[in-house]
């Protein structure tokens, strides 16, 4: 799918905290020129139901066990849960490998475009989950690493979405997203679920420390 | 005849159909080993295929398609053990009848460096383990299927040659785009698999037998092996409920591929026996079509094919350390960056294949060739021509490259023919041919055509096809011998138009030791284009000479609606000319051109400068300070991260020209000091580390930059070697830190002495400290600071 990569969102990826003078603006604008049409974004879900047990949250079915008191809060009275990915493929790194030889700056823009076009690639798929189980309340989506749900709950998460066959997008030895350029992430489904609002809200977000965390409508590490 | 080779013979064999599909009817869960069943419920598999085998498959894959020493980490099982028992189970259903028994291999899992940290050599062991179990085990042959990366089939596949006798088959998988996900082509997979020596290719998965069609056409246009398909049972329903086909619309739809000349069909995801009994009465009685077996010549990368049928193509000759300073100093330091650049430069000038020679005095020649070229394909899709004068380092480039390329060179002298052709034949690449042997160059076009033809003839009993063997009649010095010029060309037509191989010659060798060198070059190219040339060799930053090619390709007919020369051309009356407004030549104008981020106002000035100061005292008046006045504002909050990265990128540009005034000077390098930086083993992002490399060039420091993902023992090798007083290390994820820990322990236990630095998105300064690193540095401006004072003690201390 071709992705859409927002101007504003781009900056604040890059840092900016005031505007950018016109050259910087200028440059942001070439790479946004010169990306867009080259991505494509690949994108894959399920839906499972949810069974509390001792351990944690199982999926049913999935082999995927979600641990931490952040992820049990946050499905808490959902019945269901979706498992999402979503991935710029190899693409995507090899303009930010190229860019970072030619032009420190113009690498720092691309790295922003490329950041802002799989969050809107992930904001499109939410999207597509919220249109399909509509009138079902959702929670936001929800990441690995986030909070105390551990980094590590992601091979499960990538393997129940049969992820490296349906959309090319696997895990490296430190549990590192290859393409680097992708999202994964878990959304509460149910009558329970506490925050039916799209993702974008820091509020919701336990990664404290998170240097967007003040102006940011959210963000999912990519 | 092996059993293969017979079923060969037949004009269709019928393979499988799903593995998967059915041991999920059968209860198998996602998240688990489908492998494991082999050992605990060995029954399953057996059912499953002699479903398929009474459903008339005459080849069984058997129940490993996820396996291998990656996978099973943990699992309490090996390799060998599961593997054993899946040969068993097929064999026993096998039992009586005369079906074949395929070991299954499935892709790693992992992406190949420089996508992912897989390397090609550890994938290439992984592979080996299951093929030499297979043969042990006593398979017919072995498939490896459903791969996405040309690297990892190419490792695959050469695991399976190299190191044992079996039959190899591989198939790929494909998606509506008519690419891989990895971006390979049809057209790529075909040509390089073939020169690889498979014994069969085609598709499997992700689509199915509808869609696979045009992406089956072109792959049977270039290759003349047999080929395979076996599709999934259509595409995936959106609820996830199974695929779109019944076993009669897949039925069907798998005749098409009868017209293609396919010869192994079978079925992948979602198909049933069914499927496969339903496949093989509607193909019964349909014989597969003949097929053009004389594919085009094609040089290739995986996600880039240029056909040779017509145009003159450019290829750039810049990555050559001989005669170029900064290249050579870049080798040694083992920093590829600036290597890498120029192949992007080159492509972007309008070079279609890269040149790459690294022959350097005192270099690892195999080894930074390997290393060169794994890096050059993560920038570039260029193919490739390895130049080098060593045949080691020639295999080193062809095993390292994933497409086809081009051998620079081999010559007509006997042990060289000895000792490069088979590489050519062993790795599917073209191979150019110098016309010259043990008596030197011949002085007349006759000589050069006969040294030409004799290679020629050596390549082909070899079994290179003719289409792969390149020759250069060799550009000499028209001032030294001024009846030259015309013996090259005439030699350069009757190698073009008599024996109807390709040409290329470099180009520039003309015009040495003569004024106005250009005019000499541009117009004996053009002669040379029109005499025959169909790969000059040059460097395309000399616009106007790429220009003449395009101009040639126009004029001589070969570029149809004259797209590609437009396409070169336009926007050129629209460049601009340098900024009227700019300031000044003066410290001051470089300071305020550094702080506003103008990166080409830095290079001016910088030239400038240099026509009245010392190369490093603009480096301590003017650079310097502008960069503190830059630091001081973003510690203050009064500019933010991009505006400092502007101003180091703005600075590299003058730092640029400094260093080439250093240079043609001869003066010391600049250097305030080695600092070695990496990102640490597992950990594959690496702009922070670069952004810091930057800052710290900016401030005189000589940086050696391994990259990302790199081993402790090299951090450990490269700071002892040169002596590396402060290291930097960057990691960005939690679970990459454990290897920063164990890089720092590697460096004390080695016992050099030298300081560590640390940096990331999750470091903290405790963390810093409890992993035994003596500084953290939150960002680029702290790494510096850090440095700064390191060094300044360093030197009082002295």
């Amino acid at each position: 799918m071709a992705v859409f990569i927002d101007e504003a969102e781009a900056l604040r990826y890059m840092g900016y905290r005031a505007a950018p003078g016109a050259r910087a603006l200028a440059v942001l604008r070439a790479q946004i020129d010169e990306i867009s049409p080259r991505l494509r974004s690949r994108a894959i879900y399920r839906v499972f139901e949810t069974e509390r047990t001792e351990g944690g949250i199982a999926l049913k079915g999935g082999g995927v066990l979600l641990k931490g008191q952040d992820i049990a809060a946050l499905l808490e009275g959902c019945g269901r849960a979706a498992l999402l990915a979503v991935t710029l493929g190899p693409e995507a790194d090899a303009i930010l490998r190229r860019a970072q030889l030619e032009d420190l700056f113009t690498a720092l823009a691309a790295d922003a475009c490329l950041s802002a076009a799989v969050e809107w690639a992930a904001d499109e798929l939410e999207g597509e989950i919220r249109r399909e189980l509509a009138p079902c309340p959702l929670t936001m989506r929800y990441s690995p690493g986030y909070g105390d749900l551990p980094l590590e709950t992601q091979r499960e998460l990538l393997d129940a979405l049969d992820a490296y066959r349906r959309i090319g997008l696997s895990l490296n030895g430190g549990l590192l997203m290859t393409p680097q350029k992708s999202v994964s992430a878990v959304i509460g489904i149910g009558g329970g679920a506490k925050r039916d609002e799209p993702s974008g809200k820091c509020a919701g977000c336990a990664a404290r420390d998170c240097a967007f965390r003040a102006m940011s409508k959210g963000g999912d590490g990519a | 005849m092996s059993r293969f080779a017979r079923i060969l013979k037949q004009n269709k064999v019928f393979l499988d159909g799903s593995m998967g599909t059915m041991l999920q009817q059968r209860g198998l869960k996602l998240g688990e080993l489908p492998e494991l069943l082999n050992l605990t419920r060995p029954e399953l598999v057996e059912e499953v295929h002699r479903g398929y085998l009474s459903a008339g498959a005459e080849i069984l894959y058997t129940n490993t398609f996820g396996l291998n020493a990656r996978k099973l980490r943990g699992s309490g099982h090996t390799v060998e053990e599961l593997l054993e028992a899946a040969v068993a189970v097929a064999r026993c259903a096998a039992g009586g009848s005369n079906a074949l028994i395929a070991l299954d291999v499935g892709p790693i899992g992992e992406l190949l460096y420089p996508a992912g940290s897989l390397r090609f050599d550890e994938a290439y062991e992984l592979f080996k383990e299951l093929a030499v179990g297979g043969e042990r085990a006593g398979v017919d042959l072995v498939v490896a299927e459903t791969l996405t990366d040309l690297g990892e089939a190419r490792a695959a596949l050469l695991a399976i040659k190299e190191n044992t006798a079996l039959p190899a088959i591989v198939t790929m998988s494909f998606d509506e785009s008519g690419r891989s996900f990895q971006g390979v082509l049809p057209e790529s997979m075909a040509q390089v698999l073939t020169g690889l020596g498979a014994d069969a290719i085609g598709v499997n998965c992700s689509l199915g037998p509808k869609q696979l069609v045009p992406i089956v056409k072109t792959i049977a246009q270039n290759t003349a092996l047999p080929l395979v398909v076996k599709a999934n049972a259509g595409l995936p329903r959106p609820d996830g409920s199974g695929y779109d086909l019944s076993a009669g619309e897949f039925a069907a739809a798998m005749r098409e591929f009868a017209a293609l000349g396919v010869k192994f069909y079978g079925g992948c995801c979602g198909t049933e026996p069914s499927f496969i009994s339903a496949m093989i009465k509607a193909l019964n009685g349909e014989i597969p079509a003949e097929r053009e077996l004389h594919p085009p010549l094609m040089l290739a990368s995986p996600s880039r094919a240029l056909c040779l049928c017509g145009h003159a193509h450019v290829i750039g000759e810049r990555i050559n350390p001989s005669g170029r300073k900064p290249m050579q100093q870049a080798l040694k330091k083992g920093d590829l960056g600036y290597v890498l650049s120029l192949g992007i430069e080159q492509q972007r000038a309008g070079a279609e294949i890269l040149d790459v020679n690294v022959g350097l005095p005192g270099l690892d020649e195999p080894a930074t060739m390997k290393r060169l070229v794994e890096e050059l394909q993560g920038v570039s899709d260029l193919p490739l021509q390895i130049d080098s004068s060593d045949p080691a380092a020639i295999e080193a480039g062809l095993r390292a490259f994933h497409g086809i390329a081009i051998i620079n060179s081999v010559s007509g002298k006997t042990e060289s023919l000895k000792e490069i052709l088979p590489l050519a034949k062993k790795y599917g690449a073209c191979v150019l041919g110098l016309a010259l042997d043990e008596n030197g160059i011949p002085n007349d076009a006759e000589g050069r055509v006969a040294i030409a033809k004799r290679i020629l003839s050596a390549a082909l009993e070899v079994g290179i096809p003719q289409e792969k063997v390149f020759i250069d009649c060799l550009t000499l010095t028209v001032s030294a011998q001024p009846e030259q010029a015309k013996e090259t060309l005439k030699a350069l037509s009757i190698v073009r138009h008599e024996l109807g191989l390709q040409t290329v010659l470099g180009v520039s060798n003309i015009s040495f030791g003569l004024p106005a060198r250009e005019i000499v070059n541009q117009n004996f190219l053009a002669m040379a284009l029109q005499a025959g040339l169909t790969l000059p060799i040059l460097n395309p930053g000399v616009r106007p000479m790429v220009d003449a090619v395009f101009a040639y390709n126009l004029l001589a007919d070969g570029d149809a609606r004259a797209e590609r020369y437009i396409a070169r051309v336009s926007g050129r009356e629209g460049e601009a000319p340098a900024p009227a407004a700019a300031r000044e030549i003066g410290p001051e104008g470089l300071m305020a051109a550094v702080e506003a981020g103008l990166k080409e106002e830095c290079a001016r000035q910088a030239k400038g400068l240099l026509e009245a100061l010392p190369p490093l005292e603009i480096v301590e008046i003017a650079l310097i300070p502008a960069l503190d006045q830059v630091g001081q504002k973003y510690e203050r909050g009064k500019l933010f991260l991009p505006q400092l990265i502007a101003a180091a990128s703005a600075a590299e540009g003058a730092f640029a020209q400094i260093r080439l005034a250093l240079a043609k000077g001869g003066e010391a390098r600049l250097s305030k000091g080695k600092i070695l930086l990496a990102t640490v083993k597992g950990d594959i992002h690496d702009i922070g580390k670069n952004i810091v490399k930057v800052v710290l060039e900016n401030y005189g420091f000589e940086v050696f930059d391994l990259g990302r993902d790199v081993e402790p023992a090299l951090v450990v090798e490269i700071a002892m070697r040169e002596n590396i007083a402060l290291v930097g290390l960057s990691a960005l994820m939690t679970t990459t830190l454990p290897s920063m820990e164990r890089t720092i322990r590697a460096l004390k236990a080695s016992g050099h002495p030298c300081k560590t630095m640390v940096g990331g998105a999750v470091l903290t300064a405790d963390y810093a400290r409890e992993i035994g690193a003596d500084f953290y540095a939150k960002d680029a401006k702290q790494s510096a600071d850090i440095a700064r004072r390191l060094f300044a003690g360093a030197e009082e201390r002295a």
